[in-house]
């Protein structure tokens, strides 16, 4: 099964005149998707292989579409979609433009969840000009040594004077996403995220002066899920006493008022793992987690992990020892009939650097790491494009 | 009205008539407010906008229908900017609004401080109901004794207490069609207001029913002083 890849993203169609709900609905807004895949290339992130490599739309083509939709729908929102909105390379003159040309019709623009830099946090400003919502930053890991391994290549430098930043600009309510059960991570790593946050909350209370009451700091922290076709896709996935373990070492220390952290439920992030790393045999078993009234299980109250077991040892496997599985390099994974275009060889390469904790610079910065996809779309786009960088 | 612009500082507004039908009558009252506001941004009217982080079109409604009952001559301004007349509003505005929402009449008027609404004195309403459910001379004597009592209390439900109110002053006309349809007509106003609903609740009582088997009910006008 070879994934099909949209060469010229610039004239693919978007989506003028969507439906326009009556009553309200999540996401009511108008959507346009500026760019398509990543090239930062985060260790853990499926998405950024999956949607490899990153195409662009044009900021005209952008301006126009947004024109179109508003027209279509009188929406008074329109969100811009990307794996990455700041890495867009028109990204200033594309808000600029969408404020230009809607600002009158007091149409808001949207951006996701932000990366941790102070572009960004100039990105949010520039969009909150008419409408003011939170901020979320994503440092995911809290010490530069797991940075490094995941490769997420930001620094505590930059995510501090990010948040000094927005609440400079008048934010008082700032997210901050973790992850827990990286590969390598030790219980001072998971010690680092609290000490993090503590620096995060004293520059809030600073920064935000009388305001100070109305800080808000919210921690969201996932565990990591070993997804197929990442670096990661060999991994054992850590218990769940073990998260939880991790989960009340966070408790313990963020005690403080401004601080509100919410970790993902453990038992829910082993079903995650174990219907993301399955193979066919696994389809009984979620026939029959249905059949014994598991429905809508993403709510905590409708959730049981018992019933998910019971399945699976119906069918003589073990939940656990399923979902936690680790592979040997080289061996046959329950994916491999899946070609996303990428090759295995990067991907190991990938994940040897991450044990040794070295990081893999953006392709678009540094040139091509050989990802594969050069030879699978003769040429990548991105690779085609590269010209060296004067630094 | 065409095309002459007011004074600088003549504020005006377009008054606007629209029937609220079919299946949009089950249609909460916020969300008619934001199908009206995005109905606006796509006719591009020059409408005026609330400030602050959320701006909103500036859309005053007379008085919010219940869900579930049919509108006909429901009232709704929007504060304009530019002049334009009522014909082009009327033009630009009725493409956008969906099924069931229908322009009625519009109108571009002065706007002063007060809201247009401020002086709403009463709407009157026709309920339909379930065929062969009530006896039409059952009904005919509820509505009498209605009419005859000096007072009818009903409880009314405020956000912090449960008041005892007398519906009686209130309610200006009440009763029964050659149709069999009740017809009444209740006061908006701030001081005697009647909601529909109470009115049929007491009539149930009267009837020793637990509720009087509604099938369809409008609201046909709603009238200012």
């Amino acid at each position: 099964m070879t994934r099909r890849v949209v060469r010229d993203f610039d004239h693919a169609a978007i989506p003028e005149a969507p439906v326009v709900p009556w009553a309200e609905v999540v996401h009511n807004r108008g959507q346009i998707e500026i760019a398509r895949g990543c090239t930062r290339g985060c260790r853990f992130c499926q998405a950024g292989i999956f949607y490899r490599p990153m195409r662009e739309r044009g900021a005209e083509t952008i301006r126009r579409a947004a024109r179109e939709i508003i027209r279509n729908t009188g929406f008074d929102e329109i969100a811009l979609a990307a794996l990455n909105c700041p890495d867009h390379s028109q990204i200033t003159e594309i808000i600029d433009g969408l404020h230009e040309d809607l600002g009158h019709l007091r149409v808001s623009v949207g951006l996701p969840s932000l990366r941790t830099d102070n572009f960004s946090i100039e990105l949010a400003r520039k969009v909150q000009t008419v409408r003011k919502s939170g901020i979320t930053l994503a440092p995911e890991a809290a010490t530069q040594r797991l940075r490094d391994v995941i490769n997420k290549n930001v620094t505590d430098q930059d995510l501090l004077s990010a948040t000094a930043a927005a609440f400079a600009a008048g934010w008082e309510t700032i997210k901050l996403y973790f992850m827990i059960g990286l590969p390598t991570e030790t219980d001072e790593d998971v010690r680092a995220i609290a000490d993090l946050v503590d620096k995060v909350v004293a520059i809030g209370r600073e920064k935000l002066g009388r305001r100070r009451r109305h800080l808000r700091v919210n921690v969201s922290v996932a565990s990591l899920i070993p997804k197929p076709h990442t670096p990661f896709q060999w991994l054992r996935m850590p218990s769940v006493p073990e998260l939880e373990r991790k989960q009340s070492l966070l408790r313990q220390r963020l005690k403080d008022r401004e601080v509100r952290l919410s970790c993902h439920d453990a038992r829910g992030a082993l079903v995650e793992a174990l219907l993301s790393r399955g193979d066919r045999s696994l389809a009984p078993v979620i026939e029959q987690v249905y059949r014994d009234g598991g429905v809508l299980e993403a709510w905590s109250e409708n959730f049981s992990l018992e019933r998910w077991q019971q399945a699976c040892t119906a069918v003589g496997k073990d939940l656990a020892t399923e979902a936690r599985r680790e592979w040997v390099i080289g061996s046959p994974l329950p994916w491999d009939h899946i070609d996303l275009g990428i090759s295995t060889r990067f991907l190991e390469r990938e994940f040897t650097r991450a044990r040794q904790g070295q990081t893999t610079e953006d392709c678009r910065l540094v040139g091509c790491h050989e990802c594969g996809l050069d030879e699978t779309m003769q040429p990548c786009p991105i690779n085609n494009a590269f010209v060296g960088v004067d630094c | 009205m065409t095309g002459q612009a007011g004074g600088e500082n003549q504020r005006i507004y377009a008054r606007i008539e629209y029937q609220k039908a079919h299946r949009l009558r089950f249609l909460g009252h916020l969300d008619v407010a934001t199908v009206f506001d995005r109905a606006v941004r796509r006719a591009q009217l020059p409408v005026a906008y609330t400030e602050g982080f959320h701006p909103r079109a500036k859309i005053t409604f007379a008085s919010p229908l219940p869900v579930g009952v049919t509108g006909l001559g429901e009232l709704c301004g929007i504060d304009l900017v530019e002049r334009l007349s009522h014909q082009q509003l009327a033009k630009r505005l009725s493409r956008e609004l969906p099924d069931g929402l229908a322009l009625v009449s519009t109108q571009v008027l002065p706007r002063t401080r007060r809201s247009p609404f401020a002086d709403l004195s009463r709407a009157d309403y026709i309920v339909t109901l379930q065929p062969d459910e009530v006896a039409s001379d059952e009904l005919q004597q509820a509505v009498q004794r209605f009419l005859n009592a000096e007072r009818v209390e009903v409880q009314r439900q405020t956000k912090r207490r449960t008041r005892t109110i007398d519906i009686r002053p209130g309610t200006h006309e009440l009763s029964v069609t050659e149709g069999a349809d009740l017809q009444m007509s209740l006061s908006l106003r701030q001081d005697d207001l009647v909601k529909p609903a109470e009115v049929l609740a007491v009539l149930a009582e009267m009837m020793q029913r637990t509720s009087v088997p509604v099938a369809q009910m409008t609201r046909s006008r709603v009238y200012q002083v």
